[in-house]
């Protein structure tokens, strides 16, 4: 038996203009690339920082079919992970706790890129992946 | 759409002279050979005289070309309060002639010897409708819906002066070309409506009340810093021009001295700024794909406890044998399609054992995630094992980075050396190089100023843009609900949507065309290049840069000979032409003039296949048009022309061949 899944999966209306920015200016990571690589990253950030938060006039303009399969499955795995509950799965609410952590870590990235740090945000953003990889490392 | 004929009479070496040009399809290709002066580049300039009124290849330097558009030898003949024309006919049309555009001069000797001439503002179309003849009353319009005047540089063009298009600076001609493809006007034009009658409007609202007047002062205000931010930012692009141009000239002059040690000492500096842009390309290379990785490693990283949170959860009930379900849903469905079950059973409509297992069936649609929990052990073992790969992959781009980044700075530091060994070369034996020298580093110092400030402009031109958005919206919503107020409140917000709306289409609509530009220009390069193999991919990014990657994704434009480079740009031309969306025919003077040796017979043999589609007419010199250029050709020549200058009478003969 199939789960329905939504068509889309949604940001706050706010923040429309800063997925934009992240994709169409040249100093962001995220420059040509689709609001949906801002938004898996934002969720996932959104995840490991635990910065949540609820949406704002919400709009489903990430249609599901542009993450790619593995995408997906990370999406789930953080409602999975969040609820500690693997019968998740079969809830059609399941992105939800993705679009909350994407919320949640937008602002983080949009400074991390335009917010005057010294030094280039793409270096600055490896440099934390690299950081979280070695924590895992020693764990 | 074809040039069928061209009549010339009195024009410049032109005293009466007819040229067909061909309109087979196997042999498109017209071939007008001449020395330099007998007259190539005034033929194409009889073309666009003809269409547009305007001579555009003029050559400045030449003598000729300062005399009047009348042919010399008619200009001396010419008495006193004598009268004459100069005129320009050309036939076009598909497989007939369809069209006949006329251009002419009147022209008067004065009695003091002066010359008067005078050129009607329009030229006279005639077209051809169920088999008369009949004039346009509005020429300029028939002929711009023929071949607009705006792209007509891409249908008629001077082959030598195609390097600049990938030139340093060049991305502002190459912006030109794809807006201009585009044809984008009436969109601007709706722009520019929109914003007058935001701006009327606007007005409108002045003195309804206090808060409304103080935001529309913001606007006011708001709009003249945009607009003097807009004019700065003008001015600093054209002093970069400036700059550029003064420094070639001092590059120019140093390459040339007398000096063997400077001119050496220049072309070292030639050499390594060649090698610097190649690294700064590659280094931007890097960074793209640096950060194409970093989007596809942080969301694995970053998860990679929920990851494996979820694998554990799965992995617990698959060893509590609760997974993988046992019975499934598709299974229940099978048996009551066939009415039958596996023991015998008859499971056929209103039947009791029929109504038990589409119960059993409901139940295990409700614990449907089993299937789903054991597709994704597979993905997110999948992701979990490619994660070492990932960060690899990330490191190993940091340390390109790294060494990229160490080689331009080492190049730089080189750099100063070699100024400082031309300056004290200066110093020591002639003093002009060092005066040479210290323009140079003083431009260089300049154009990295202009560059800040160009940045900063940019920055904050984006931050008025970004507050005038925000003050329009507050206007609005400042705006009463009641008669009047109503009325402008709507009026302004239909503006805002509108013109937001209409920016964003434009801007999406040359982003479309720039990319199928991108991809034809490819088509073109792949197809005409000699080094098959060797290039991969083009690539015109969204500032306008346009690169050339080999079969390794590297990018190459700055290694390019000058043959292909030459390939390139005839590439982009034809690339802009056919996706104007206009058939036209393409005139092309001295196509292959600056280059020699082996890579002009590769462009010649490649050229036959060049706009295959569409009448091809080359303009040659006769350095140009070797016995093996002309070999090459050949089979796709249908017209041949030799243009004789005679200096005696100062005419030009047009022979067939």
């Amino acid at each position: 038996m199939n789960i329905d899944l939504p068509r889309s999966l949604r940001y706050s209306q706010a923040d429309a203009e800063k997925y934009r920015k992240l994709t169409l200016n040249e100093l962001s990571p995220f420059y040509n690339a689709e609001f949906k690589d801002v938004f898996i990253y934002a969720a996932t950030l959104g995840w490991k920082n635990k910065l949540n938060k609820p949406l704002e006039r919400p709009q489903p303009n990430i249609p599901l079919s542009a993450f790619s399969e593995e995408e997906i499955w990370i999406m789930r795995a953080l409602a999975i992970a969040e609820q500690d509950d693997i019968e998740v799965l079969s809830n059609k609410e399941i992105f939800r706790v993705a679009e909350e952590y994407a919320n949640g870590a937008l602002e983080t990235i949009y400074l991390e890129v335009f917010g005057g740090k010294p030094g280039e945000p793409y270096k600055r953003m490896i440099q934390d992946v690299l950081e979280a990889t070695n924590k895992l490392d020693s764990k | 759409m074809k040039i069928h004929h061209i009549r010339l009479h009195n024009y410049r070496q032109y005293l009466d002279a007819q040229i067909k040009f061909s309109t087979d399809p196997d042999r498109n290709l017209t071939l007008i050979q001449g020395f330099n002066g007998a007259g190539k580049s005034n033929f194409l300039n009889s073309i666009t005289w003809c269409l547009y009124g305007e001579e555009r290849h003029l050559q400045q330097d030449s003598k000729k070309n300062q005399l009047p558009i009348l042919n010399e030898k008619v200009y001396h003949s010419l008495n006193p309060g004598e009268l004459t024309t100069v005129e320009v006919e050309l036939a076009l049309g598909d497989t007939q002639i369809e069209y006949r555009v006329t251009r002419y001069a009147n022209v008067s000797k004065g009695f003091d010897g002066q010359i008067i001439i005078e050129t009607p503002s329009d030229p006279i179309v005639e077209f051809l409708m169920q088999s008369s003849w009949h004039t346009s009353v509005q020429p300029t319009y028939t002929i711009n819906s023929l071949l607009p005047a705006d792209i007509s540089q891409f249908f008629f063009f001077d082959g030598e002066q195609l390097d600049k298009f990938f030139q340093e600076n060049s991305t502002s001609s190459i912006e030109e070309g794809i807006v201009k493809v585009s044809q984008i006007n009436l969109l601007e034009q709706a722009i520019k409506h929109v914003d007058a009658v935001r701006k009327t409007t606007s007005r409108a609202t002045n003195g309804i009340n206090p808060e409304v007047d103080k935001i529309k002062h913001k606007i006011d205000k708001g709009e003249k810093a945009l607009d003097d931010c807009q004019k700065a930012l003008k001015r600093l692009d054209e002093d970069r021009k400036g700059i550029q141009e003064n420094l070639e000239e001092i590059r120019k002059k140093l390459r040339t001295s007398s000096a063997d040690e400077v001119r050496a000492l220049q072309s070292a500096r030639d050499d390594l700024q060649t090698q610097i842009n190649q690294l700064e390309t590659q280094l931007s290379q890097l960074r793209n794909k640096a950060a194409q990785e970093l989007r596809k490693t942080a969301p694995r990283i970053f998860a990679l406890d929920a990851l494996q949170e979820t694998l554990a959860m799965i992995e617990l009930r698959v060893s509590h044998g609760e997974l993988p379900p046992k019975v499934r849903a598709t299974f229940f469905q099978d048996l009551l399609n066939q009415k039958k079950c596996i023991c015998g059973s008859d499971l056929s409509e209103n039947s009791e054992t029929r109504a038990k297992v589409i119960q059993r069936m409901e139940t295990t649609s409700a614990t449907a995630y089993e299937d789903l929990a054991i597709e994704g052990r597979y993905k997110i073992e999948g992701i979990l094992r490619d994660v070492p790969q990932l960060i690899k992959n990330q490191k190993q781009f940091g340390s390109e980075i790294f060494k990229t980044e160490r080689d331009i700075e080492n190049a730089k530091q080189r750099m100063k050396e070699i100024s400082e060994k031309i300056k004290k070369y200066g110093e020591i034996n002639l003093e002009e190089i060092e005066v040479l020298e210290q323009q140079h580093h003083d431009f260089e110092e300049a154009l990295k100023e202009t560059d800040m400030n160009s940045g900063r402009e940019k920055g904050k031109e984006e931050s008025l843009e970004k507050e005038l958005s925000n003050n329009r919206k507050d206007l609005v919503k400042a705006l009463g609900e009641e008669g009047r107020q109503k009325e402008l409140k709507a009026k302004l917000e239909l503006c805002n949507i509108t013109f937001d709306t209409l920016t964003t289409i434009r801007g999406d609509l040359i982003s479309e065309i720039r990319q199928h530009i991108e991809q034809k220009t490819e088509n073109y390069f792949l197809q005409l290049i000699w080094k098959k193999g060797t290039y991969n991919r083009i690539q015109i990014d969204q500032n306008y840069q346009i690169n050339v990657l080999n079969i390794r994704d590297m990018p190459s434009l700055g290694t390019l000979s000058a043959g292909e480079r030459q390939v390139l740009a005839l590439a982009f031309m034809a690339a802009l032409g056919t996706v104007s969306g206009f058939n036209a025919p393409v005139v092309i003077d001295t196509p292959i003039g600056r280059i020699s040796g082996e890579p002009r017979e590769n462009i010649a043999e490649a050229l036959p296949k060049y706009l295959a589609g569409s009448q091809l007419t080359l303009l040659v010199t006769d350095t140009e048009y070797t016995d093996a250029v002309r070999g090459r050709l050949l089979p796709r020549v249908g017209k041949e022309y030799k243009l004789e200058f005679d200096e005696v009478v100062g005419t030009t003969k047009v022979i067939p061949v």
